[in-house]
This record gives structure tokens, sequence and C-alpha cells, in this order.
């Protein structure tokens, strides 16, 4: 077990900006918004349209999951460059001698690297939705709508949920990626998916449409079970929808499948290059 | 194999698409002994040590501590240490998370012989790796491998490109940190002269075939250097004369075997002399 959390230490050292980062941008945002309406207000408050609210839950849901929706987008942008590093930045940087030559087993190392790279976001992101709720239900309160802080929460924490999902089936198929090419993992596996698309395209044309074969962007899109923060339909958002939906468990199977592929090539890597 | 050999290969072959890098190597290493593995550049001295490790596939058969090398899991590195050519340690981490990383995760870590190390390395603990200066990066590395309680160390061309006071204290302190009757140190050099005193075997390898394989007296009781006015060079033609060179009213050469000529200056030859002898013999020496 010490020898697992030196490993996640260590991987959280080696890539330490990457999971503050964005954090620092989301803040450097929210600062910016800040300042323009303090500048709205002072210099022209007549202008200053906010929306018309009516500070129900629904509503409440919506606001905090759209914003958790895009603090969720830049967080995604740095697990994907983590991920797609996660089995050769090592060798990249010439340092991976020094790793191979020690005493843990690679099935460690590689989960270590996975967990790390692709949910290392997932705590500082939850730091995020109780940020929002508290700022969003102190918002409402001066605005005259109460202190809505338990439907503020649940919408960010959804929010969260909705990005653990994707983690767990994108972030894992870069790690899988990762294993399999050396350098620009993510932009070679997408071009090797996106190759495979066409020749199912090609394919069904063939066959006059008498067969079909699952489109692989729709299939992986479909297993994260995004909602779009542009206009979300407030059934849907609610915890049982999101985690109770079926195509969780394809998620879930799809990670474990990706881990274990990723981790096995990796492992033969490792245990002699050729 | 008996069980005080700690390396042994058999027709160990490692091919590089169509270049055979190493061609049957067959190899015996004890413990007690201070190897050194010369050779030219491309000779296959890292691909010996890297197959020697596990780190690259190779056909043929490599027992490491009694043990098919390929029988052996991640646990072999806790037996086996390493420092390679390149200061190959991780950039983006600092000194000291570097040094809790390898403490962490070698269970055979000697805490106290590494805070005496430390303490007095000059190595600045909060900068990272990848501002160190080369020799402050090998220094790290040796000081991380010496903490553990390795049976065997495998060092390739460690000192290379750095000046000679630290290839010194380098080799110095693997003598006294380091080396015991139950250690083996195999080194790949081109720096033969420094090691030449504390080595107590060499392989000559060359065109991944070794050329030779023996104890440094042995070698140095066998091999000669004979010197001769220039007037006398005709006595040398009896003797297999390799290395020749003329100058300043003299000839001299090496030789193996006893040398009868009278009044002729017979020294020692350095390694490194020898070395050249027998790689421009091509592998004629086993």
């Amino acid at each position: 077990m010490k020898q697992f959390r030196v490993l996640l230490q260590t991987e959280y050292q080696k890539r330490r900006s990457s999971y503050w980062l964005p954090l620092w941008i989301i803040g450097g945002v929210a600062l910016l918004i800040l300042l323009l309406v303090l500048g709205a207000l002072i210099f022209s408050p007549s202008n200053l349209y906010i929306g018309s609210l009516d500070g129900g839950s629904a509503e409440m849901r919506i606001i905090a999951y759209s914003l958790m929706f895009s603090m969720g987008l830049v967080f995604f942008v740095f697990m994907l460059l983590m991920a797609q590093s996660s089995l050769n930045r090592e060798r990249q940087l010439l340092c991976d001698d020094f790793f191979r030559c020690q005493p843990v087993s690679i099935l460690k190392t590689g989960a270590a690297k996975y967990l790390m790279h692709v949910f290392g976001g997932l705590p500082l992101l939850a730091a995020c939705a109780l940020v929002t709720a508290v700022l969003l239900s102190f918002v409402m309160l001066f605005s005259g709508y109460g202190f809505p802080f338990g439907a503020a929460l649940g919408g960010a924490l959804l929010g969260w949920l909705v990005y653990l999902k994707v983690c767990l089936v994108i972030g894992s198929l870069v790690y899988l990626f990762s294993a399999i090419f050396k350098s620009s993992a993510f932009i070679k596996g997408v071009a090797a998916m996106g190759i495979l698309e066409g020749t199912f395209a090609l394919i069904e044309t063939v066959f006059r449409h008498r067969i079909t074969l699952p489109g692989i962007f729709d299939t992986l899109f479909s297993m994260t079970g995004v909602i779009f923060a542009g206009d979300p339909d407030p059934e849907m958002l609610n915890a049982a929808a999101i985690l109770g939906d079926i195509r969780i468990l394809g998620g879930v199977l799809f990670a474990a499948i990706c881990y274990f592929l990723g981790t096995y090539i990796y492992r033969q890597r490792a245990n002699g290059e050729s | 194999m008996t069980e005080s050999t700690y390396i042994r290969t058999q027709g160990l072959i490692k091919d590089y698409g169509k270049l055979r890098a190493l061609a049957g190597v067959e190899l015996e290493l004890k413990p007690g002994r201070i190897v050194g593995l010369l050779g030219r550049n491309g000779a296959g001295k890292s691909t010996l040590l890297k197959c020697l490790l596990g780190l690259l596939r190779y056909e043929g058969r490599v027992e490491v501590l009694g043990r098919d090398l390929r029988a052996w899991k991640q646990d072999l590195y806790a037996r086996v240490a390493f420092i390679p050519d390149v200061s190959g340690l991780d950039p983006r981490l600092t000194v000291a998370e570097t040094l809790a990383y390898a403490s962490g995760v070698n269970g055979n870590w000697n805490a106290e012989k590494s805070r005496r190390l430390f303490a007095g390395s000059g190595l600045p603990e909060a900068q990272k790796v990848g501002t160190l200066s080369k020799g402050m990066k090998t220094k790290l590395y040796l000081l991380l491998t010496l903490s553990r309680d390795a049976d065997i160390l495998l060092l390739d061309e460690p000192t290379l490109g750095l000046d000679i006071v630290f290839r010194k204290s380098f080799y110095d302190m693997l003598l006294g940190e380091y080396f015991d009757e139950s250690k083996l140190v195999l080194v790949s050099t081109h720096q033969v002269s420094e090691l030449e005193n504390i080595l107590d075997e060499v392989i000559f390898i060359d065109g991944g075939r070794i050329l030779l394989h023996s104890g440094v007296a042995e070698l140095k009781e066998r091999w000669k250097r004979v010197e001769l006015p220039a007037s006398r060079e005709g006595e040398l033609q009896g003797l297999k004369l390799r290395q020749i060179s003329r100058g300043l009213g003299k000839v001299q050469g090496l030789t193996e075997g006893e040398v009868k000529i009278r009044d002729a200056h017979i020294g020692i030859p350095a390694l490194s002399e020898i070395f050249v002898a027998v790689l421009n013999e091509g592998g004629q020496e086993s």
C-alpha cells in the first residue's frame, strides 16, 4: 500500500501544473467576468440585463450544471493532455529505464498512472462544484430569491458526475492510445478511429446498406451520456437519470477493457522492448 | 551454473532488424569482481547490459542470480541496479521527490546509509532534476543506487562527459560505499586507463562477439611490451608482434608469452594497449 501511495504521489508531482492550471484558467475567467459585471454596475447599471429568473430548484440545477459543464471542459482538455502521454512520456524524456528498473509491478505502475491521469482532476472539480454552489446561492440571496444552496449543489454535482462518466470512457480510451502510440497519442488514436469509421461507411455502401455497422464516435458519445449545457432537459438532470442509465454499465466495461489492454501493452513493452 | 555465479549467458543473440548486435555471447560472472566491458562505439556493450536487465528481447539464455531471466518479474530490480549512459532521471521531479520515490518503492532501501550519503552530497533538494548539471545528475543517480542493497550493479558509461575529478570520486565512492565480496559490478567504459587499477576482469567486445574475457592480472602477466633499438628489428621476427610502432630509433610492439631476446626492454602494457591489439587481431582471442 505504501508503494502504491508513493506511485500516486510521484505521478502527481510529475504533472503538478496540469492539475492546477485548469483552476487558474477558471479563476481567471471568473475574475474577468466579475470585473466586467462590476464595471457595468458602476458605469452603466441600466444596461445590465441578467435575464429573468424564477429562483426555482430546477432553474438552479440547470444554471449550476451549465457552469460545471464549462468548467469540466477546461479540466477535460488537461485530462486529455495527461492521458495521451500516460504510458509514453517517460520514454520521450529518456527516463524510462530508471522507472522500469525499480522493483514495482507494472500493474501497480499502470494503475497509478491511470488513476492520476484520467481521474486526477476529479477532487479539484468537486471543490469547484462546492464553490460554484456557494457563490450561486449568495448571488440568488442578494437578488432576493433566498439561499438555494441544495439545488445549486445538486446541479453542480450532476455536472461533476457527467465529467466522471466522460473521463471513464474517453479518458480510458486515450490511456489505451498512450500505450499504442509513442507520441501525439490522442490525435493518432482519433485518426485511427476516423479511418475505421470511414471503412465501416464504405462497407455499408458496398453492401447497399443491407448491413449496419456501429458508428464508433456515436457509440462512444452515447456511452458518456453527456447532456449538453446549452438547453438541458430538466427531467434528465438528476442523479438517477445520469447514474441509472444502462449505458453506464457499457462505459464501465469499456473503461476496464481499455485499462487492462493498455496496461498489458505497456507491460509487454517493459518486459523486453525490441 | 554454480551457486556463486551471478550472471551467465548462453548463445545470447540480439538482432535489431537485419543488424546483429549480439552474436552468441557466452559469459559467466561471479561475485566479488569488478568487471570492465570494453568495446568500440556500436560494439554491443549497451545492448548486452540491457539484455542482462531484461530491457530488450533476446534469443538464447540469460541466468541472473541462478534464475532464468525470463522467469524473473519486477522483483529482479530489487537485486540488480543499473546506471545508464545518459542521466536518465525524470527532469520533472525535484531531487527530494526523486529520493522519496526511490526510497518509497524499494523495499531494500537503506535509510541510514541514504541519509549519510545525501547529507554530504551538496545536492540541492528543492531543485528540479532537469536543471541540475550532468555531474549532479550522475551523482544523484549514483547515491540513489548506493542506497539500495543490490547484489549486482550494471553501469553503462556512467561518467561519460564528466571531468576527471568527478570521475575519480565516482569510482572511489563506488568502491567505498558499495563494493564487497558479495557484489558484482559490470561497468562498460571507454576510459580504460582510469579503471585499470580497480578492475578484476575485462571483457573485450566487438561486433557483438566477445573477443576476450580474462582476469586483468592474468592478462598483464601474459602480454608483454617489447622494445628494441631499430637496428635490431630483425630479432623481433620470431615473435607474433602486434601494435608495432617505430620512432626515436626504437621499435616496439606487444606480444603474448615468453620473450627471450637479449637486452630487450620488456614492460607491462596498459589495458588499453592490449585492448587495441586484441581488437586489431580481429577476435582470435578467446
